[in-house]
């Protein structure tokens, strides 16, 4: 026993167990980098008219995205020969004769059972919309592609294995069949829009990044040591001189949604039962302590680290996407700093040269939902089709809640970034994604820190995301 | 370890909350973190040496180790590795485990699903957790703790909100980290823009007692605090100015004022020779402070009236000496009810606080900026003597007088007409149109409030009844309360 006691102590590489030495070397002191920090204003929204239609946003994304999609299409099928039969190019679904081989481009979108529909909830006089887990139990058989002109039904062997979401655009290769329906062989995506270079390795050695989110900052005891413990790791004052130092590396940190707990009111208590019953907003019901447990424990980071804060589906910044920023007034000692950046979700800016892409995960949470249960847990494929079909939110504005948007569609990608993460999923994972011209992004899945207490930390020289957990 | 290390230590140990972490004793003794991290191991070991088991303590640890299986953290140790991986549900699955090749695998996966760890463990569980891990790249202490006759030592979640409480009471200096001093790591640009709000309220109270014979200056340094309190006042004001009689009586409703209007309204004539400056002192001072404001002051309002009529801006300084005594006296209890006031007041109002909080600094600060202190209160007081007229005729005009009260709320009372319907004496119903005082509030009703509606002695002996009806003309009411329950 002493024996295994011995090694262990000497694998050690800091062992501050020991009584304090005379000399102070271990009192080092840390400089934190100030890196550059610029956000896009797309997802900004100035005037918020809901006086258009939905439909604009369809429209303008086909528009932006058929265009690539075409040519990396007309790459790979133009030239091709099946059974002696040359392939063409059908501009428009609705010219697709039957039994032609061609190609078509559009906008696929889904007829699931379990889909949430406008018309129901009108016909149902008391609105509620129940969110289901997943919109379909089985492999969908009603999915269709559609164009300006028109709407075909795809089946056949092409789509065996596909993950396909309401709103993606892809260009299919086939023909009609006897039924009208189009039998697909062939699929492509627009894949990896241009990236710009990544900065000089100069500006990235022995530097990193800490993702983390869902928080869910109660203000209780539960779960707050975890969060003392995430503090003083990033303050640099946990743990030995080496995870210091390695802790003064770390140049930004990226809040991704549901940093405050959700509100429940017991209803089931006495004193609750006693209260009179208001409705909508009851000053009596409010907690502050999350707030101001959350303005506190940010305003010690942030004098030693630069933090940017997306709001979540959780968070008081409204429910369609984009969501808006946080209002400083929510926390107010933490918003004088300098160096905290509320921005909107999803989120596309740059820290420190690095391109980054991200969202508190609503986007990837509904995409899911598309997906047949048998298919597993294919959240991270998803997350990588995603950029491919360069749209971080297809299911927008189809089942996911969100501005109608009729001069731009914010949520398709024009520049590849170098990490894009979703936050609040139930587990970590990440992934490099290579686009077609050479274009590396690593994708993180960001689990939340309330269920398994990790953060994400993102070595910038090598670009690889790793998780570091927090256990009390 | 130096002894005042450990006379620190003794003495965060026995008072509450009983637990000594190595940020609490880095701050304590203004020490590197990571100095604090050896001390407090230096202490734990004496302690036990001299008495086993009296003091117990926390760690951290931190490097690499294979994920745990189960959401229960490090309940595995490399000890019994081989036994509990598997966990088999099926015997035959068991078998397969056993059999050489899985552990193989094993090998690998344990290579690959490294993961790296910052875990804080009890005493009991260090050694285990220890030996569990692939990579150790650092242990420190976190905490120790008096364990007497094997106690149990506080459960590690506890630890929490002590952190918490060590930051309330050692906040970060101008919101900086220092670098070297406590060992947090530096990030040099960034930068705390707001600093706190530059304090008012309280030093103007404590630089009235340092400075009694001055009251103008005093009234002036409030001023300020009543601008930033209530911004949206400020369109009100002229129409506050024209009767200063009325804004008295809102403010005073927290004290005995429900006497009080009443003699005002007849002291028509000046009674007190209490110069005007001083009530207008009392005026701009907190409104909500009240019970102070009793008779003495409101003497002094009607007499100030009067004077302004001839006196206007001359601000005469040389009444000011008359009532020095009386002066002074009021202006403690005024204190003490601020300060009984400050201590009621929701902690979390951000503008009272700022206002409280720094008290000593901020007195030079007054006397720096009287300038445009007088500025303001020259804009203040034209409006006040061409009002003052019509305010004594019978205060005709539908006026809003509104102060802002406990919380920054706005209350006051206006003239509204109503519409009021009696039976005449042949039967026939009758519609009147009559001018009424009717008392506002921004915000929901509280009780308090409701009381304070009846108290004002100027409406017409009518208007209680008629104020529950017209209870739905008051504008900007909380529809809350109509909600609530009955």
């Amino acid at each position: 026993m002493s024996s295994r006691k011995a090694t262990v102590e000497q694998n050690i590489q800091d062992n501050l167990l020991v009584y304090p030495s005379e000399e102070k070397d271990e009192e080092q002191d840390i400089k934190r980098p100030l890196v550059r920090w610029e956000g896009t204003r797309d997802f900004i929204l100035e005037d918020r008219s809901y006086q258009q239609q939905f439909a604009d946003l369809y429209f303008i994304r086909l528009l932006k995205l058929k265009p690539p999609l075409e040519e990396i299409a007309a790459e790979a099928w133009n030239k091709l020969e099946i059974h002696g039969e040359k392939v063409i190019h059908s501009p428009r679904v609705l010219d697709v004769r039957q039994g032609q081989l061609c190609w078509i481009s559009g906008t696929i979108f889904m007829e699931l059972p379990l889909k949430p529909n406008i018309l129901d909830d009108l016909a149902k006089e008391n609105y509620s919309e129940t969110i289901v887990d997943k919109y379909t139990e089985t492999v969908c058989d009603d999915i269709n592609l559609e164009d300006e002109s028109g709407r075909i039904r795809l089946t056949g062997t092409g789509l065996v294995g596909e993950l396909l979401v309401t709103g993606c655009v892809v260009a299919v290769l086939g023909s009609e069949t006897a039924d009208g329906e189009f039998d697909v062989i062939d699929m492509k995506f627009p894949d990896l829009a241009p990236q710009p270079d990544l900065p000089d390795i100069s500006e990235r050695q022995g530097r990193s990044m800490i993702l983390v989110s869902g928080l869910n900052v109660t203000g209780d005891e539960e779960g707050q040591m975890e969060l003392e413990l995430l503090l003083q790791y990033l303050t640099g004052e946990l743990c030995g001189p080496s995870d210091q130092e390695e802790a003064g590396s770390i140049t930004h940190l990226v809040i991704a949604g549901n940093s405050l707990c959700q509100q429940i009111i017991d209803e089931s208590t006495p004193e609750q039962k006693l209260k009179p019953k208001r409705y909508g907003y009851d000053p009596n019901t409010y907690n502050p302590k999350p707030t101001q447990y959350l303005d506190e424990w940010l305003s010690s980071i942030l004098p030693s680290l630069p933090t940017t804060m997306l709001p979540g589906e959780l968070d008081p910044a409204g429910y369609a996407l984009p969501q808006q920023q946080l209002h400083p007034a929510l926390l107010p000692t933490a918003s004088k700093f300098s160096d905290l950046h509320y921005v909107t979700n999803p989120w596309a800016g740059d820290i420190g040269g690095i391109k980054v892409l991200g969202t508190s995960g609503q986007n990837l949470e509904d995409a899911f939902r598309y997906i047949p249960p048998a298919d597993g847990d294919v959240r991270l494929d998803l997350l990588e089709r995603t950029l491919r079909w360069r749209c971080v939110a297809p299911t927008c504005p189809d089942t996911l809640w969100t501005y109608p948007f009729n001069d731009r569609d914010p949520f398709t990608i024009e520049e590849s970034p170098h990490v894009y993460f979703a936050g609040n999923q139930p587990s970590f994972g990440t992934r490099e994604v290579v686009g077609p011209n050479g274009e590396k992004t690593t994708i993180i899945m960001l689990p939340s820190f309330a269920e398994t207490k990790q953060v994400v930390r993102l070595d910038l020289e090598t670009m690889q995301a790793t998780p570091l957990r927090f256990a009390v | 370890m130096a002894v005042e290390h450990c006379d620190l230590i003794d003495n965060a140990l026995n008072s509450e909350p009983g637990v000594v972490t190595y940020r609490l004793l880095s701050r304590l003794a203004h020490i590197h973190v990571n100095t604090a991290k050896r001390i407090l191991y230096g202490y734990h070991t004496a302690a036990n040496t001299a008495n086993p088991g009296s003091v117990s303590a926390t760690y951290v640890i931190t490097g690499l180790r294979k994920p745990p299986r189960k959401e229960e953290p490090p309940k595995i140790s490399i000890q019994d590795d081989d036994k509990d991986i598997p966990m088999p549900s099926s015997p035959l699955d068991s078998i397969m485990r056993s059999s050489p090749a899985p552990a193989v695998e094993d090998e690998e996966e344990e290579k690959e699903a490294l993961e790296a760890v910052v875990m804080m463990v009890s005493e009991d569980r260090l050694q285990e957790t220890l030996e569990s891990m692939n990579q150790i790249s650092a242990v420190h202490m976190y905490s120790i703790q008096r364990t007497p006759q094997g106690q149990a030592p506080l459960p590690l979640k506890k630890l929490g909100p002590l952190e918490d409480r060590l930051r309330k009471e050692f906040p970060v200096k101008e919101l900086k980290y220092g670098g070297k001093e406590f060992g947090a790591i530096c990030c040099e640009g960034v930068e705390y823009q707001g600093r706190r709000p530059p304090p008012s309220a309280m030093p103007s109270a404590k630089a009235k007692v340092a400075a009694p014979a001055k009251p103008a200056p005093a009234a002036k340094s409030t001023q300020p605090e009543k601008k930033s309190t209530q911004p949206e006042k400020k369109s009100t004001q002229s129409e506050k100015k024209t009767s200063p009689t009325e804004d008295k009586k809102p403010s005073s409703f927290f004290g005995k004022a429900a006497a009080k209007p009443a003699t005002t309204e007849k002291k028509e004539a000046p009674k007190s020779t209490v110069p005007a400056k001083r009530t207008q002192a009392d005026f701009f001072k907190r409104p909500a402070s009240s019970a102070a404001k009793s008779a003495p002051p409101k003497k002094q309002k009607v007499e100030q009236k009067l004077e302004s009529d001839d006196e206007e801006e001359a601000e005469p300084e040389p009444k000011v000496e008359r009532d020095l005594a009386k002066e002074e006296e009021i202006r403690k209890k005024k204190q003490q009810e601020e300060e009984a006031l400050l201590a009621m007041m929701d902690m979390d109002d951000d503008i009272e606080m700022g206002d409280a909080e720094p008290a000593p600094a901020p007195a030079p600060a007054k006397e720096g900026s009287p300038d445009w202190d007088e500025n303001e209160m020259k804009d203040d007081e034209p409006s006040k003597p061409l009002d003052k007229p019509e305010e004594k005729k019978e205060e005709e005009e539908p006026k809003e007088i509104a102060t802002e009260t406990k919380g920054g709320r706005r209350r006051g009372r206006r003239k509204v007409k109503k519409a009021r319907t009696v039976r005449d004496e042949k039967g026939y119903l009758e519609t009147k149109f009559e001018e009424v005082w009717e008392s506002f509030s921004e915000d929901e009703p509280e009780p308090p409030k409701k009381e304070f509606k009846k108290t004002p002695a100027k409406t017409p002996a009518k208007t209680p009844a008629k104020k529950v009806g017209g209870g739905g003309k008051k504008a900007q009411g909380s529809i809350m309360s109509f909600f609530g329950k009955k």
